[in-house]
């Protein structure tokens, strides 16, 4: 199988594929605004012409080199590239403003490297047999599964429980449209059979991805062109024996990052924030840190880096996306025609395995053009917005149409948008509603399916301990939030917040919106 | 003391999903079964509809009650960035309807430059960089598209009339 999954990987067109992907990826993570997820999306279309291998070797570029791309805006511009950057501005940008850029960057950019190759060396340990207990699993346990990813994320995630339950619902209401599953009836369709089919994911990604999150940042009138000195940047940045001074810090940020990335529809934008918190609280000089300190870029990048094999895991496993880019990447496979959920380990190895191998390699591909281009970058950022925005539009809006070859998707695509902006209107977070949509048709048929085995109505989901325990911590996790208020109320009231709520608080000044 | 009551978007928004949740309830109400009871306690398709607008009808009624903070940051930017982004929406349904009637060359051209203009905040634009960039564009486009991908796009309804 090594050498199949190689040759796949060096095969001219996958190896082209790949290598056009990351520094597209880099390119998109850079630029404030713009991330990995958009640039999935925006891309997505393109996969449709392609050979389920190089769709994988494409896609798979583009996430890692998104992924990394991020800490070149948050350390040069002290705007972040994308969520899972914040906490990389508080240090990088001042150790940037002091005239050690291209440490903060080679900092940053290693970092981002060893996270990426560590996570997904784990992931490709514990993704078969977390797979083989999956599929032991019922219909019984994957509805309680999918319920509880949900809430989790929902109470987890930034923002209020009930704007997320309402983002969920929504999400789920709009994969329902269409013909039901178990018995087919028509819902929801008003008569049409345009919406016979349902809403197409891909005009969903592009809508309220790309251009209702595009139309947002250009509202908030992001405008990236400060003058840089690039003569500043020089050479890598740090030596390695200096940067592994820091080991125990790496480790406890990557088993952060990692854990949080497991987690569904969690990311690196979680993760940087508590790895960061985390690591000023236990420091011995806890003042450096924002003044431009090694730890604080380390904990971050490694944290945001370490959670795509977290994302990785649940998503090749269980079918349930770890993160928004990693629900994209399974559109892609639905696209191709390659079922999702645990038993895609069984069916397709070889594609499974190509994935890592493309991460991987991706990975080292980003290592290499990231630490030769730093020079660059101040030039790819300044790249201006009315030139830049109008494209990425008319590629979306085309894209769309390459879906069905009908200008209803196209229509599609614009409803999608004005779902988008009116849900940024309510501070609705995406995490929620992406999965709410890739989740609530499996949730729903898992469901029925259950209670049609079954004379006990909803109580066998009870019955069944795995679960019953499920559930339990599912709907406990809907009182967390208001445990979480009230706690941090009596904080902030005696001023004793914690070092996560602080980081929270300051991260919240960027208003970066979660994806 | 009493909190002054407080319009604002959470609250609107709170409205609107509200207003969503009944009428998506009505239209649950209408769904037909093709066939009964499919075995054993399956719910039909109708439960988890309802189960949905419910909860969505509850957090609504939730976020509205909790929403009574004044808004902090203004909607898109404010009124005339408000005013700028309903015209780029604009653009880009007449673009939906162009595409199909005009064909992709023409209507992708006129739309790029249009979304330049509007987008261009504050800068000054000379006409010919617009005119390039939108050209340029377009045709990257129809060649990633129809030569490579061999995807073919429309080339306008409204021309076969003649």
């Amino acid at each position: 199988m090594i050498w199949t999954v190689l040759g796949n990987l060096f095969a001219p067109i996958n190896f082209f594929l790949m290598f056009i992907g990351v520094p597209i990826g880099i390119i998109f993570g850079a630029i404030p605004g713009l991330n990995a997820t958009t640039a999935m999306a925006l891309f997505l279309p393109l996969t449709f012409a392609m050979e389920p291998s190089g769709a994988i070797a494409f896609m798979g570029g583009i996430y890692v080199g998104g992924c990394s791309g991020g800490l070149i805006a948050s350390t040069l511009l002290n705007v972040p590239g994308s969520p899972a950057n914040i906490a990389t501005c508080f240090d990088g940008y001042p150790m940037a403003k002091s005239g050690r850029a291209s440490r903060a960057l080679g900092i940053g950019i290693f970092s981002s490297f060893l996270a990426t190759i560590g996570s997904l060396l784990v992931a490709m340990v514990l993704t078969a047999p977390i797979a083989k207990i999956a599929v032991l699993l019922g219909p019984w346990e994957y509805f309680a599964l999918c319920t509880a990813a949900i809430l989790l994320v929902i109470t987890i995630s930034k923002g209020e429980m009930f704007t997320g339950l309402i983002s969920a619902c929504m999400g789920i209401m709009l994969a329902m449209v269409g013909i039901a599953p178990v018995d087919g009836a028509k819902r929801f369709t008003f008569g049409t059979k345009t919406l016979l089919g349902g809403f197409p994911m891909l005009a969903l990604m592009l809508g309220v991805f790309a251009i209702a999150g595009l139309l947002e940042s250009f509202s908030d009138g992001v405008v990236f062109d400060k003058e840089l000195d690039t003569g500043k940047i020089k050479g890598v940045g740090i030596p390695l024996k200096e940067y592994f001074t820091h080991w125990k810090l790496i480790i406890k940020s990557f088993l952060i990052g990692l854990w949080i990335g497991f987690l569904p529809g969690m990311g690196g934008g979680l993760s940087n924030i508590v790895s960061y918190a985390m690591a000023k609280s236990s420091s011995e000089h806890p003042e450096k840190f924002g003044t431009g300190c090694d730890e604080g870029i380390i904990a971050s990048e490694i944290a945001n880096n370490a959670s795509i094999g977290g994302a990785i895991i649940p998503t090749i496993a269980l079918g349930i996306p770890g993160d928004t880019s990693c629900a994209i990447l399974l559109s892609c496979l639905i696209i191709q025609g390659i079922q999702s959920g645990p038993m895609l380990l069984n069916t397709n190895t070889d594609l499974v395995y190509l994935f890592y191998a493309v991460l991987l390699a991706g990975n080292i591909i980003t290592f290499v053009l990231e630490l030769g281009g730093i020079r660059t970058f101040p030039y790819i950022l300044r790249v201006p917005i009315h030139y830049l925005y109008p494209a990425i539009f008319t590629m979306c809006l085309v894209g769309s149409y390459t879906d069905t070859f009908s200008i209803s998707s196209i229509y599609f695509t614009a409803i999608m948008t004005l779902v988008g902006i009116f849900m940024i209107y309510g501070h609705a977070s995406m995490s929620p509603f992406i999965l709410g949509y890739i989740l609530g048709p499996m949730m729903e048929e898992y469901m029925r399916q259950g209670m049609t085995y079954s004379k006990n109505g909803f109580l066998i989901f009870f019955q069944r301990p795995v679960s019953c325990a499920l559930l339990l911590i599912a709907f406990a996790s809907l009182v967390w939030p208001f445990i979480r208020d009230a706690r941090a109320k009596r904080r902030a009231a005696s001023g004793r917040m914690t070092d996560v709520e602080k980081a929270e608080m300051e991260a919240n000044k960027f208003g970066v919106r979660d994806n | 003391m009493k909190k002054k009551f407080v319009m604002n978007q959470d609250r609107i928004f709170s409205i609107c999903i509200l207003i969503f949740s009944i009428f998506m309830v009505y239209q649950t109400s209408k769904i037909k079964a093709l066939f009964g009871n499919v075995g054993g306690s399956d719910p039909g398709s109708k439960l988890f509809p309802y189960i949905l607008c419910i909860i969505m009808g509850i957090s609504a009624v939730g976020k509205f009650i909790r929403s009574n903070e004044p808004d902090t940051k203004p909607f898109f930017g404010g009124h005339r960035m408000r005013l700028r982004v309903a015209c780029i929406l604009i653009a880009v349904g007449v673009y939906s309807i162009a595409f199909k009637w005009i064909g992709f060359l023409p209507a992708t051209f006129m739309e790029l430059a249009i979304l330049v203009l509007l987008m261009k905040r504050n800068h000054h634009l000379k006409w010919y960089r617009v005119v390039l960039f939108s050209a340029a564009v377009t045709a990257v486009i129809y060649v990633v598209f129809h030569n490579i991908m061999k995807i073919y796009l429309p080339g306008g309804e409204l021309w076969k009339l003649f």
